[in-house]
């Protein structure tokens, strides 16, 4: 080892510099100047993915110790770094002696990231539709930005112990006289941005509605945030994102760097799997615009702007998943200055043209609403007794207060009890950027000096004399006022009023779109399947894509769901002759133990309700066959005794519906009986349970009742008479419990909507 | 399938014979279908082009006569006793499956497989996996004209269905 280092050292220096360029541009290069004596105490080097071609990193440690370079773990460096991040491994960098409490936080921080991150791999491949996989691919540019964005923190913060360091030693810690301002929080809400749209969009492009999905992304210090998807297209005017983001920790030098996303969301043009004749025609026989979209979309798309160092994009190159790709379309950089409390107009920088496949025509600004509340304004700055005077009055009228210094006033209060009961203050001091305060000479009476604070109140100057117990305490007191007063200066027009910050209200999960509200919507059958057990596995997969759908939202451990990652039982075909005794024992369930969150439990309702939707369809024309071999016990019993059951306790025959009932009931306690199947009404719905007794005399009649129902109301059903008309399953319908009028009502629509796809039983 | 508007359309099919039942005053066949000219096709999980506005069988009930018969799950239904079926409303499809006069109903459905397992036996072997699997060639109505007696056309004349081999 010591022998390889003399050679090395030069090539490592080089590297670190220029991997830690592309992280934070080109803040290094006046240490880049300094010579071998890198102050670096730990490098890390980051796995490069396969796919960067001929550089080959691996991660190493290297640990400065005695002044010489030791490197634990030996690196093999073949090719200049080229922009990195494919495939970071995390482990490497826990791997670092962090003695510091903040870089574990950190190194925890980027660890969660890059779980979420492959998890929101493992969603995109795993993804069928095109919502879902846009949702997931905005997911994965987050966590990459927020991975990127912790690593350079990490060597920021390496970098800065080190100067330390240097600098102690150096020279000792002289009077430290500058002062930090205090942190605030930052606010950015109701983004809008404008478009325009030119007029040959609506007048000569009639084709298909060219399609965009953008979101942003908002950078401030450490904190990174993403906003919802929004589509856009040529009937939208103005994006518009609703959410409010809040930044918790901002110094008033804050840089809010805000981009803005966008993905091509065309269904036609994202399978690669039209052939190239066929798209090639296409392009020539659609119009200009969309035939260039086409053709753009077709080609190996160009990768998104890759960092060199310098000014480079939040995002790089995420990793190589089959899946939509958002491209950086507009970015702006927000800072004190802009901070209002009122809207206004910013400008926005725009990369990409027109001819990209994501572009979306943008007017060139943007307005938001950035708030901005120091904490000097929201809390006590300082608080304690006090002995006040007003100047001019009785040499004597000392009167005890309770001080609180907080925002542009001093609160005097008789007795601190008072603070906390919101009573008035006794009166009010107010220390704004007018006020002026200074510590009097020292009083004869007593032994500490009295600090004065003068306020102009219309023409008359007014001055309060304050006077503490001891000296420490008027030190205190004056520092306080310093600190406050820089703060103010440094805040500007933020300390002049409170503005108001509204807390985003803890997101519900996005609802699963009424489109899709059908499981067999979103199936996708390979026709290699053993026929037995495709439904299960089906539905396997499905409740694992909506668990994933689900966590993506909130930052639960993944680890549970994906140290359970292949579903044990989902391959075991169930035999389809359970009895009607009863839960039959549930399968142990492929879904992880981790207590379901509350907000999932809907999803996965959904899906139950889901499963028995169909189930209950399926035993409506559940025949003959099954009863002559099976022998199920007589139907009209049963019927009754499901009757008495409650619904959330249903004994399925069907093993699927037993898996799925059990699972609602022992998951969601109270909450499962609420996941009706809501499509159909509820009798049918009991006479599910019993397959067979779809012939039951009972069960026909209440189907008729069904169909009278909603036949009455829907125009199609007057086939009634010539057909065996079973109900439809129109599940183009949000889920819910209606009520049958409701029901009714929503089938209609259902099925007069062009935009659903219905089934019918034949 | 990918179709070219206007071109005939080749598919390998395959014939299903399927008896209806008699339930009550109800005859049932047993599967359900997805589809048609008047739906959304996007939202079609079983079509491989997604402006694919065929019809197509979405859920069998294990044990009807459906399944009996062969039917599989994302099949594509071509024809229904000679009424075709790949330019049909969503309803005009389930009524002529459903139609009380006809107890026996005859489709002929297409899947990808059915292709695969063609093309695997002209290699090595000359017997082909399937019986009834034939050529189907007709003119892939796209041309936008539909009416019943196109269709009885299309019964009688069109329909060219060469064996292709049988063991």
């Amino acid at each position: 080892m010591t022998a390889v280092l003399p050679k090395l050292p030069r090539v490592r220096f080089a590297l670190c510099a220029r991997t830690l360029d592309n992280f934070r541009g080109s803040s290094l290069q006046q240490q880049q100047c300094r010579g071998f004596h890198w102050i670096f105490p730990h490098v890390l080097l980051i796995n490069g993915g396969a796919s960067h071609g001929n550089s080959e990193l691996r991660c190493s440690h290297y640990a400065r110790c005695a002044g010489r370079w030791t490197d634990p773990g030996c690196c093999c460096v073949k090719a200049p770094v080229l922009p990195v991040l494919e495939s970071c491994d995390a482990r490497c960098c826990s791997r670092m002696n962090s003695s510091n409490q903040r870089d574990s936080d950190i190194q925890k921080k980027i660890d969660h990231e890059i779980r979420m991150r492959d998890g929101a791999c493992k969603l995109l491949a795993a993804c069928s539709q095109r919502d879902q996989a846009l949702e997931a691919a905005k997911s994965l540019q987050t966590c990459s930005t927020r991975i990127m964005a912790y690593m350079s923190e990490l060597q920021r913060m390496k970098e800065a112990q080190v100067m330390q360091k240097v600098t102690r030693r150096s020279s000792d810690a002289g009077p430290m006289d500058d002062r930090l301002p205090c942190k605030g929080k930052v606010a950015i809400s109701d983004l809008r941005i404008p478009l325009m749209w030119k007029d040959t969009e609506y007048f000569k492009n009639k084709g298909e509605l060219h399609r965009c999905a953008v979101f942003c992304l908002l950078q401030l210090g450490g904190e990174i945030f993403d906003t919802d998807m929004v589509i856009v297209d040529r009937t939208l005017t103005d994006i518009c994102f609703d959410n409010t983001i809040v930044f918790s920790e901002a110094s008033p030098g804050f840089e809010l760097r805000l981009e803005l996303y966008s993905c091509c969301s065309e269904d036609d043009y994202s399978a690669g799997s039209t052939p190239r004749k066929l798209a090639s025609k296409l392009s020539s026989s659609l119009g200009r615009s969309a035939g260039k979209k086409l053709r753009a979309a077709m080609e190996p798309g160009p990768c998104s702007p890759v960092s060199n160092g310098g000014a480079s994009p939040l995002l790089l190159p995420v990793p190589s998943v089959p899946g939509p790709k958002y491209h950086l379309l507009a970015h702006t950089t927000l800072s004190l200055s802009h901070v209002q409390d009122s809207f206004r107009t910013q400008d926005l920088t725009i990369s990409g043209n027109e001819e990209s496949s994501y572009w979306v025509p943008l007017y060139g600004s943007m307005c938001c609403r950035l708030a901005a509340q120091p904490r000097c304004m929201t809390q006590q700055v300082m608080s304690g007794c006090l002995k006040v005077k007003q100047c001019g009055g009785d040499p004597q009228s000392w009167r005890k207060v309770y001080a609180v210094l907080k925002g542009t006033s001093l609160f005097c209060y008789h007795r601190q009890e008072d603070v906390e009961a919101n009573v008035e203050p006794a009166f009010t001091i107010a220390v704004n950027k007018e006020t002026r305060i200074r510590a009097s000479e020292k009083d004869p009476h007593s032994k500490v000096q009295n600090i004065c604070i003068s306020n102009q109140y219309g023409g008359e100057e007014v001055t309060h004399t304050l006077t503490t117990d001891s000296r420490e305490d008027t030190h205190r007191w004056m520092e306080a006022f310093w600190q406050h007063f820089y703060d103010m200066s440094q805040w500007k027009q933020c300390c002049d009023d409170l503005m108001k910050i509204e807390q985003p209200s803890p997101r519900k999960p996005a609802p699963v779109t009424p489109k899709q509200g059908s499981l067999y919507h979103e199936m996708v059958i390979e026709s290699s399947d053993d026929p037995s057990s495709t439904v299960s596995d089906i539905l396997a997969r499905r409740l694992q894509e909506l668990e994933l759908r689900s966590q993506l939202g909130t930052s639960n451990p993944w680890m549970s769901l994906f140290e359970e990652n292949n579903p044990k039982s989902a391959g075991r075909p169930r035999p389809c002759t359970s009895r009607l005794s009863g839960h039959s024992p549930c399968s142990p369930r492929r879904l992880p133990r981790s207590p379901m969150s509350p907000h999932r439990c809907p999803q996965l309702g959904l899906l139950s309700s889901d499963v028995s939707l169909t189930s209950d369809s399926d035993s409506h024309c559940s025949t003959s066959p099954c009863s002559q071999h099976h022998g199920w016990p007589e139907p009209s019993s049963n019927f009754s005794l499901m009757s008495s059951s409650p619904s959330r306790l249903r004994p399925r025959t069907l093993s699927l519906d037993a898996k799925l009932s059990t699972l609602r009931g022992r998951g969601f306690g109270g909450g499962g009986g609420t996941f009706h199947c809501p499509c159909q009404p509820a009798p049918s719905s009991l006479l599910a349970a019993i397959p067979i007794s779809a012939r039951s005399p009972l069960s026909q009649r209440s189907t008729q009742t069904t169909l009278s129902c909603s036949s009455s109301t829907s125009s199609n059903s007057s086939t009634n008479s010539e057909s065996s008309h079973s109900p439809e399953s129109s599940e183009g319908v949000p889920f819910s419990r209606p009520s049958p009028a409701r029901r009714s009502l929503r089938n209609l629509r259902a099925r007069l909507d062009p935009r659903n796809w219905l089934q019918s039983q034949v | 399938m990918a179709f070219v508007p206007g071109q005939p359309l080749t598919a390998v099919v395959q014939r299903i014979e399927i008896q209806k039942l008699q339930e009550r005053n109800n005859l049932i066949l047993g599967f359900s279908i997805g589809g048609g000219i008047d739906q959304d096709p996007g939202q079609n999980p079983f079509s491989e082009s997604k402006s694919d506005k065929g019809i197509y069988v979405t859920r069998i009930t294990p044990g009807g006569p459906a399944d009996v018969s062969g039917l599989m799950m994302g099949d594509k239904i071509m024809q229904v006793n000679g009424y075709d079926m790949t330019m049909v409303t969503h309803d005009y499809a389930r009524k002529k499956l459903t139609k009380k006069s006809e107890v026996v109903v005859r489709l002929l459905v297409t899947r990808k497989s059915l292709e695969q397992a063609v093309k695997q036996s002209m290699g090595p072997k000359l017997t082909p996996q399937f019986d009834n699997t034939a050529w189907w060639r007709g003119r892939h109505p796209h041309d936008g004209v539909r009416s019943t007696g196109r269709a009885s056309k299309e019964r009688r004349g069109e329909e060219r269905i060469c064996f292709f081999m049988t063991a």
